[in-house]
């Protein structure tokens, strides 16, 4: 096999076609720079804001100031617990305000970690999975090895799907340290469990014949298909009634037998759509990524990346306003129907990033930094389980 | 716009890109232009982004992200002769980071179409076996197979342009080939010493 490689990689080689690639690099490199600049800026701007923040805040809290109205939220330290601030006592004014957002968000936030490719960096760390629970961040471990990326943690924590080199969907439970093979032979793809965390959505191609969504209890039993389509990315309602995957650049729903089939092209006009990240209960709302048309960063079925996240409208298509303004890497709806979103204010991939986790009704409801990834990591956003009784 | 502070002669460019091309240091003497090390090495990093991507529009848009971070510090880079290494290391880099990775589980599934093999040549036969056996590598793995086989590095240059141990690209390695005899074993039959035992 190596003489082999080392005659036809030659051959294969060959089929590269000669383009000039100077305007387009050029057009990128300005891109790049600008970019630069912009977080320069921002971190300037950030650094006199704590100044003269930090010059109110003294002058607040000298001995003749009596009347501290506001609360400032967010921003803990990474990684460590916030400490609980007492609620100040409300004026009549102020009764009728809406609640602060809590500086925790509440529940188990599941994220796995990935290496950031900017080149001289290094190369792959290996794929972890960790939990931020509180201010807390905890490193799960599952029996991943640094190749891994096509997993998903189940929505309790105690069970990761993946897909293994040879294209087997397996499923590991917490502590057994072996993962056991659901589906052999699938080339299965982009597995996600299903809300209650019985059953498996998934992806498997056959060469020539495009994709096709399938769904397996998660014991391996009552493997089927659910839809082909050259169906890609596909993922649950919150109720696990309905099931989104984008094909062919549109986004489609289909009930979870696989009836019902609807679908709708972007309504942004030039755009795709490149992903499906998340569905409300009712299959109304999607969280989508629309294809950028520049670097082909394709988020797929994992909150990853959304440099043109938008929420859609599943029956028409039409493009709906998010609740808090920001750009996001991840965007995830509650079983309530409110949304977890991963939120930035700059242009650079690697944050910092805040959560937000805002109601159906759009009010925040709580905001958190996140704490910083390992240098040269990212964290993608994988899934969200909300503390008990909320 | 040259990002250099004086502009080469044609003579300094011709000599300049020949060591180039004979993979040489260009030393703090080089004077080639940024545009004039694009036009002379795009042809050569297609080549190997396209072993890396398996298709032309994702190794075109892979050799345009390197090069585009390479200008970022091309006066650097050029006087000390290490632009074109700077250029593969984000290359390969960039093909394994995630962004890319999720692509390539996407594009993997496709697989080339069925009338690639309307030559009925041998040869031809191997090399789209081979191509989609590559396919269904990992990028990583992908990417070790095309510096050890392509590129012929050693392992410890591998390792040192991937940002890896030796021990890392020699399991990989093997892991790659492994699954490459796995998936194509009908590769064995085209290998004269593979089929003479």
């Amino acid at each position: 096999v190596k003489d082999l490689l080392r005659t036809n990689l030659t051959d294969l080689a060959d089929r590269a076609r000669p383009v000039d690639l100077l305007p387009r690099v050029h057009a990128t490199s300005r891109k790049l720079r600008r970019r630069a600049a912009a977080i320069t800026v921002a971190a300037t701007a950030v650094v006199v804001v704590a100044a003269v923040g930090g010059t109110a805040m003294g002058l607040a809290s000298g001995p003749h100031h009596h009347a501290p109205t506001t609360r400032v939220t967010g921003t803990p330290s990474p990684g460590t617990p916030t400490p609980t601030t007492p609620t100040p006592a409300r004026s009549n004014a102020a009764a009728a305000d809406p609640p602060a957002p809590a500086t925790t968000i509440p529940g188990t936030v599941y994220y796995s970690q990935d290496a950031f490719g900017d080149g001289a960096g290094g190369g792959l760390a290996k794929s972890t999975v960790y939990t931020l629970t509180g201010g807390a961040l905890h490193t799960m471990h599952w029996t991943l090895g640094d190749a891994d990326h096509d997993y998903m943690v189940s929505p309790d924590g105690r069970a990761l799907a993946r897909v293994v080199d040879n294209g087997d969907l397996t499923v590991e439970r917490a502590g057994d340290h072996v993962a056991r093979t659901v589906v052999p032979g699938a080339n299965a793809g982009t597995p996600i469990w299903s809300p209650d965390g019985s059953r498996i959505l998934y992806t498997r191609t056959v060469a020539g014949a495009g994709s096709a969504v399938w769904v397996v209890d998660a014991d391996g039993s009552h493997n089927h298909l659910v839809s082909g389509d050259n169906a890609r990315g596909p993922v649950w309602s919150g109720d696990g009634s309905r099931i989104a995957y984008r094909s062919d650049g549109s986004l489609v729903t289909v009930n979870a037998d696989g009836t019902g089939r609807h679908a709708v092209s972007s309504g942004r006009a030039g755009t795709r759509v490149d992903g499906v990240t998340s569905l409300s209960s009712d299959g109304s709302r999607a969280v989508v990524d629309l294809e950028s048309g520049q670097c082909g960063c394709a988020s797929g079925w994992r909150s990853t990346y959304l440099s043109n996240g938008v929420l859609m409208d599943t029956r028409t298509g039409e493009v709906l306003a998010w609740p808090v303004r920001g750009r996001f890497a991840g965007a995830l709806f509650t079983p309530g129907d409110g949304l977890l979103l991963r939120v930035t204010d700059g242009t650079d991939v690697r944050g910092p990033y805040r959560l937000v986790l805002v109601s159906a009704g759009g009010t925040v409801l709580a905001k958190q930094a996140e704490p910083a990834p390992p240098k040269g990591q990212l964290y993608e956003l994988m899934g969200y389980r909300p503390a008990a009784g909320k | 716009m040259s990002d250099s502070t004086h502009p080469p002669s044609l003579a300094a460019r011709s000599r300049a890109v020949e060591r180039w091309q004979r993979g040489e240091p260009m030393g703090v003497e080089a004077t080639l232009d940024f545009e004039t090390y694009v036009r002379a090495r795009t042809p050569a990093l297609l080549r190997a982004a396209i072993l890396l991507t398996g298709d032309q529009h994702l190794a075109e848009d892979l050799v345009q992200s390197a090069l585009a971070r390479t200008h970022l510090h091309w006066a650097k880079l050029a006087r000390q002769g290490h632009a074109e290494a700077y250029t593969r290391k984000i290359m390969y880099n960039l093909q394994v980071s995630f962004w890319r990775r999720r692509r390539f589980t996407e594009n993997v599934t496709a697989g080339p179409p069925e009338t690639a093999l309307t030559d009925g040549t041998e040869h031809a036969a191997v090399r789209l076996t081979l191509e989609r056996a590559l396919r269904r590598l990992s990028p990583k793995q992908r990417a070790v197979l095309v510096l050890r086989y392509y590129e012929d590095l050693t392992e410890p240059q591998a390792a040192r342009l991937l940002g890896v141990s030796v021990g890392t690209v020699k399991s990989q390695t093997a892991k790659a080939l492994a699954k490459l005899r796995t998936i194509a074993p009908e590769l064995a039959a085209f290998d004269p010493k593979e089929a003479s035992r």
